[in-house]
């Protein structure tokens, strides 16, 4: 409830900048070309293992200036293979109130 | 891509050198462990006598599996099978042909503490960022799976497996010699020599290690262990009491080896699942945040080789004491020098930084560090900046933490974080007596420290009180929740603290913040809009507008909250 709250505050954000947003932390932190980065990557084919989620984490609260809470998203997963970057970005989205 | 494991090959001796690719720290990822089972199982023991692992980062031997994988399992078998998968790498170990041998120097944590159960013979430097800690329990609530709850009893003992699997006892390599978990010490100056000497002799023993000494139940050290499981949180007993029985399984030896593993197996799987195991995990990255937020957003690291000088007040000289039992590689005590420590690297000093012991006060332009405890007995330490600096003295952050130390970076105003903090929490229950049992009862650990310091007229209430608080009651911790979250608030607005995570690692090395519970935010997050939020707001008043706004910013945005 308190992060859709938040979430209504940010209408600028849509689908498409979150993706960038997503993929240009993702390369800022793995230090990856943005070509390896797709939505089925797993975070681990990324070269983010625990230590640079939470770089990942610090870059996107810059980014979109509010807290984002990774294990949150971390946890809902049953496998590692299912902690992909469009599954980052879904979570992210749902968190964030962004509509398609 | 590099390996995260090199091969070295000296005459008959082979070294695995574990790397892992940019990290200044060792993970055993699955990449590695798929590497090292695929080097083991090629060795030929016609021309390989003994396999050392050791590791080629300056200090970390392996720090973990991975918390990645292990938080994103929320079922049982899948964590079973992965568990089991990640398995193989360390009966790789166990069924080497040649002699294997673990040189640690620097973190053996978690499951590189159990890959060294596996190996024949284990040698540790005697620096001090050598430390043998199980994380598993301690950190994540959930039982070790690689071996320890089996191997450590026959090798240390049931009381010492006690201490070192249920309560995550951390030792450093001469307890670890006394213990049994080593059987060499080696200088850390000296490691690489003195490791060649203990080679030379192992190369020329039969490969069997001595038989390991009969280990028995100590009825009385079970009967504290229970007692101890007992005045845990209720919904953590479960896990504690399976962890106790299987270090006793392993002790009577009714069971074979494998009906063992799969008992692991199962009690990790089972332990890992839990709502409470997944707070824990969180913590993790609660704590790696802080530490981040500190050093301006980057990997931690320390230059090979270190000085730190100190001066002649009374912080100096107890800094120096410290650092002087506390040796560690490539750090050398200079000379003394002006202020309280003198920090640089090469030999070039490169800052000036002031000490602060329980009670100080912050100096205008230089860097402190402020220990609210003995330092010599707790790990809490701030390092509070002046306000003409962004970041603290590049690998200072580091060197606490080789020390032995959770450092928080802050920029006070006036008055140090944590004296903030402790002033606010006695405050509150003062006001509250009946908090104190209720705090206790959700497991608030290290408190006795802090309300001994109280007056006993305060101490006498509290006892009063006890009769009135409700077992367990969350509306008698409400409110000191609350008052240490309205501080916090207040720190971040002011910009005395940068990210909320420094407050929920303060609220936990403070106050002993429960793991199960999550963090100090966590709470706030899940409970946004209740009586927290509204206490909290009480606290604050109206006048703390920018405060509130950060209330929002921070992930606070109650619906009562936005209605007023």
């Amino acid at each position: 409830m308190a992060r859709r709250a938040r979430a209504a505050r940010s209408p600028a954000l849509d689908r498409r900048s979150l993706d960038e947003k997503v993929k240009g932390a993702i390369r800022i932190v793995a230090g990856i070309p943005a070509k390896r980065i797709k939505p089925s990557s797993t975070l681990i084919e990324c070269e983010i293992d625990s230590l640079r989620v939470v770089e990942l984490t610090l870059a996107l609260e810059r980014s979109l200036g509010a807290p984002v809470f990774l294990h949150d998203w971390i946890s809902r997963a049953n496998h590692p293979r299912e902690l992909t970057v469009g599954s980052l970005t879904d979570y992210l989205a749902l968190t964030f109130g962004v509509e398609d | 891509v590099r390996a995260p494991i090199h091969l070295r090959r000296k005459g008959k001796v082979a070294f695995l050198e574990l790397d892992t690719p940019g990290s200044h720290i060792n993970i055993l990822t699955p990449e590695a462990g798929a590497e090292l089972i695929e080097l083991l199982e090629a060795i030929d023991p016609a021309k390989t006598r003994i396999v050392v692992i050791r590791s080629r980062k300056h200090h970390s031997f392996i720090n973990g599996v991975g918390l990645l994988y292990a938080a994103s399992m929320r079922r049982e078998t899948i964590a079973k099978n992965v568990a089991r998968e990640v398995r193989r790498t360390f009966t790789a170990v166990g069924a080497c042909r040649a002699l294997t041998v673990a040189a640690v120097e620097g973190s053996c944590y978690g499951c590189g503490l159990e890959l060294t159960l596996w190996c024949d013979h284990r040698v540790a430097s005697d620096s001090f960022d050598t430390e043998f800690y199980l994380t598993e329990m301690e950190d994540y609530l959930f039982t070790p799976v690689f071996g320890a709850l089996q191997r450590l009893a026959p090798l240390v003992g049931y009381e010492e497996a006690i201490e070192l699997a249920l309560w995550g006892k951390r030792i450093r390599a001469r307890e670890a010699k006394a213990i049994g978990l080593v059987d060499r010490v080696l200088h850390h100056d000296r490691f690489d020599r003195e490791l060649d000497e203990v080679l030379a002799r192992l190369s020329t023993t039969k490969r069997s290690p001595p038989p390991a000494p009969a280990r028995s139940i100590d009825s009385g050290v079970k009967a504290r262990a229970t007692a101890r499981i007992r005045a845990l949180p209720r919904e953590l007993r479960p896990t504690y009491r399976t962890a106790l029985a299987l270090i006793e399984r392993s002790i009577d030896r009714k069971r074979g080896g494998e009906q063992m593993e799969e008992a692991e197996l199962d009690a990790f799987a089972r332990t890992l699942t839990k709502p409470a195991s997944a707070k824990a995990m969180s913590f993790f990255f609660v704590r790696e945040t802080s530490g981040l937020v500190g050093t301006g957003g980057k990997m931690r690291s320390l230059p090979d080789r270190f000085v730190i000088a100190f001066g002649r007040g009374a912080a100096a000289a107890r800094l120096r004491r410290i650092a002087e039992a506390r040796p560690l590689t490539g750090v050398r005590i200079g000379d003394p020098a002006g202020a309280d420590l003198v920090f640089g690297s090469g030999g070039d000093v490169e800052v000036q930084i002031a000490g602060a012991h329980r009670r100080g006060r912050i100096p205008a332009t230089l860097p402190a560090l402020f220990f609210p405890f003995e330092p010599e007995e707790e790990r809490l330490c701030e390092i509070a900046l002046p306000p003409n600096a962004s970041l603290p003295p590049a690998g200072l952050a580091e060197l606490l933490r080789l020390l032995g130390f959770v450092a928080i970076v802050t920029h006070p105003r006036g008055v140090f974080v944590i004296e903030r903090f402790v002033s606010a929490f006695k405050a509150e229950l003062r006001a509250n007596p009946g908090a104190e049992r209720a705090l206790r009862a959700l497991g608030f650990a290290p408190l006795s420290r802090l309300l001994a310091e109280r007056p006993r007229r305060v101490r006498n209430r509290a006892r009063r009180a006890r009769k009135g608080a409700r077992f367990g009651s969350l509306d008698a911790t409400t409110s000191v929740l609350a008052r240490l979250i309205a501080e916090a608030l207040r720190c971040l607005a002011e910009g005395s603290l940068q990210h909320r995570a420094q407050a929920d690692l303060l609220a936990r090395e403070l106050f002993g913040f429960p793991l199960h519970l999550g963090s100090l935010f966590q709470q706030l997050d899940e409970r946004g809009g209740d009586a927290l939020s509204d206490s909290i707001l009480e606290i604050l008043g109206p006048k703390e507008a920018e405060a509130c706004r950060l209330l929002a910013v921070h992930g606070f945005v109650g619906e009562r909250s936005e209605a007023r």
